[in-house]
């Protein structure tokens, strides 16, 4: 496609220009979660332990040091989306109906519900009073507002999924609200660690929209099996929301064939159908082409900079996000 | 009949005392207090469909707003309202808000002043996601308006509601019933947010930090009496109040119950712990705990201790000389500790 023969790198490869700043980093991190109440103590371990491959900070220490020289407000923007990332992770463990069931299950939903907010409050106010003692203000503003728009986003998700909505304009605007702000202010976040230009801090932010937004599409394609290997996930429309080969298909679909799909979309045992019935209407292939024009648009704001081992690692980046075997 | 006839009336005549004094506290803030309103409306609108009716209904069913009314006030207590303090007032209720809704969620409670709380009409994880979406807005706002002074007072509070909170939790499942603990935990969860706000109206409107000080201390004291008070409800002060018993059905030690138990035999305690524990679903052995926790004098116990902490809030107020403001506090301070609900 327009992104020929560029060879996938391997994470490792990507993270090389930050290597020394993604440890303190680590390090930082794990000092900064450290809480003297115990039960407090054991789930943010616990988190950090489970931690992946810390993509988000990855975005920072890059977009930081392709606009000049990493500094202490660089580990702070990075200390502060990853603090709000693994916040909001922990509130999307709170799960509705706690109560519809009685009996043991119904307590230990109760106990999980009350920990999941509990423990996400705690990692907000966390982000939160690091961003005041350092008087990092504008960092904290870039982030609190991604924060809020991942929420608008969220409910945004909840409202169209219960009205079976599935307009196309709506579908981008949820993804772009609750998925890519966070990737947004990451990379936005970065580049205002080390610069005061406000198109190059503009440029990143918008880089970090494109990429999260394409990371999502892969994300959607996973779902219906789409990298050959792997058996389709499913598309549970309460807890994923509308995805895009869905929403194309749906939208190019005749009335009937519609409402026959919208009634078997959170049937497991439809799945195969409802996928069978994506495939067939180019959703797939329409979802692939939209990713890739995301993909085209991040790595174009990319080559608008002058090149470095930092563009080059984010390049990489790009790449990995859409090249990925999951 | 005639008993209830009487009865009657003396609840017509506390309202009617009561509604007409609330009033009278707002005179000297009125027009304040609408500005402040206004901003707050400004504050929660949101081009989310959901969330805007979300919003609405959380605003028709508003508390008395008392916290603003003391931040309005401490600012007038120290010189002119001015922007910094509705900034002020702003930030301090849609936290308070925002800390009300996953509270409810924490306690899986599905009322809320009477009325079905966010969770209970929306499910938890709506109600999660507008919680945080008033606390970044918040944020968002005085960020916007450079309101860092005003960030840096609020963000110990901050702490100490969700530090209070966690205690809180974990005490409810060990039951805990020291005293000490019970006050930690209400100066954290409910005393350092009023606290916090008298501070930051009295810094928006003065730089003397001895001042500031003393008005924090003063939001502390009224705080914790206010609290102590929401306490008592609990049991029905008095005829009008039926009691709730909603403190012992999430498991909450109050202060009533921490002294009948601390001054109960072992048997007494023994039986009364494991109702809180095991049987707090039980209306007729939650009943038991509220019959047991009025015999033992705990409701006078923590009568007294709320005015304890009410003459302090006094004593500090004043050493300020007399003005309007001052009056309105006292009368604010006498309305938390005397309200009918």
């Amino acid at each position: 496609m327009i992104q020929p023969s560029r060879q996938a790198r391997s994470i490792k490869t990507i993270k090389r220009p930050i290597e020394k700043e993604l440890k303190i980093f680590e390090q930082r991190f794990r000092e900064d979660m450290r809480s003297h109440v115990p039960l407090l103590d054991k789930i943010t371990y616990y988190i950090v332990q489970r931690k992946g491959k810390q993509v988000r900070p990855m975005f920072v220490f890059l977009c930081a040091k392709i606009c000049g020289e990493i500094d202490a407000a660089s580990y702070h923007a990075a200390s502060l989306v990853e603090l709000l990332h693994t916040a909001t992770l922990v509130h999307d463990d709170v799960v509705d109906d706690s109560n519809e069931s009685q009996g043991f299950f119904s307590l230990n939903a109760i106990w999980k519900n009350k920990i999941a907010v509990l423990v996400g409050d705690y990692l907000l106010q966390k982000g939160f009073l690091i961003a005041l003692k350092n008087k990092r203000f504008e960092l904290l503003e870039i982030v609190a507002e991604a924060v809020k728009e991942m929420s608008e986003g969220e409910l945004l998700a909840i409202s169209k999924a219960r009205k079976f909505d599935f307009d196309e304009k709506n579908y981008f605007e949820i993804v772009r609200k609750k998925t890519a702000s966070l990737i947004s202010a990451a990379c936005m976040a970065g580049a205002t660690s080390t610069t005061e230009d406000e198109e190059t801090i503009r440029k990143m932010k918008l880089f970090g929209e494109k990429i999260g937004i394409a990371f999502q599409l892969r994300d959607e394609l996973f779902d219906f099996g789409s990298n050959g290997t792997s058996k389709p996930l499913g598309i549970d429309l309460k807890e994923k929301g509308i995805s895009l080969p869905l929403v194309y298909a749906l939208n190019n679909a005749s009335d009937s064939a519609q409402r026959k799909i919208i009634n078997y979309i959170n049937n497991d045992e439809k799945l195969e159908e409802v996928i069978a019935f994506v495939k067939a209407s180019g959703g797939i292939e329409y979802a692939q082409k939209a990713m890739q024009k995301y993909r085209q648009e991040a790595t174009e704001i990319l080559q608008s900079l002058p090149a470095s081992e930092a563009r080059t690692s984010l390049e990489d980046l790009v790449d990995y996000v859409i090249e990925r075997k999951r | 009949m005639q008993d209830v006839k009487n009865d009657l009336l003396g609840i017509l005549n506390s309202n009617l005392i009561m509604i007409k004094s609330l009033e009278t506290i707002k005179q000297p803030i009125e027009e304040e207090l609408k500005v402040f309103e206004k901003m707050f409306q400004e504050a929660m609108q949101s081009p989310v469909l959901l969330l805007e009716k979300i919003n609405n209904y959380i605003l028709e069913r508003k508390g008395k707003q008392m916290r603003p009314m003391f931040i309005l006030l401490s600012a007038q207590l120290c010189g002119k309202i001015n922007d910094g303090t509705y900034h002020a007032a702003t930030f301090v209720e849609l936290l308070h808000t925002a800390t009300l809704i996953h509270d409810d969620v924490v306690d899986d409670a599905n009322e809320r002043r009477g009325s079905a709380s966010v969770n209970a009409l929306w499910k938890n994880k709506v109600a999660v996601t507008v919680g945080d979406y008033w606390f970044t807005q918040a944020l968002i706002i005085s960020l916007k308006h450079k309101q860092y002074r005003l960030l840096e007072i609020v963000s110990h509070a901050v702490k100490a509601l969700i530090e209070g909170e966690l205690l809180q939790s974990e005490k409810a499942r060990k039951l805990d019933i020291e005293e000490d603990i019970y006050f930690e935990i209400i100066r954290q969860k409910t005393a350092s947010l009023i606290a916090a706000g008298c501070a930051a109206g009295a810094a928006s409107a003065t730089e003397d930090v001895e001042l500031i000080e003393k008005i924090r201390l003063f939001g502390e004291k009224i705080g914790i009496a206010f609290q102590i008070k929401d306490d008592l409800f609990d049991y029905g002060t008095d005829d009008v109040g039926k009691p709730l018993g909603i403190d012992i059905k999430e498991k909450k030690m109050t202060l009533p119950l921490i002294y009948a138990l601390n001054n109960a035999t072992r048997s007494d305690k023994k039986h009364i712990i494991n109702i809180v524990k095991k049987h707090n679903e039980n209306a007729e052995k939650v009943n038991e705990v509220i019959e047991f926790v009025r015999a033992s004098g705990g409701l006078e116990y923590a009568e007294k201790v709320m005015l304890e902490y009410r003459a302090d809030a006094f004593e500090i107020l004043h050493s300020f000389p007399t003005s309007p403001a001052r009056e309105s506090l006292e009368d604010l301070v006498n309305f938390s500790t005397d309200r009918k609900k």
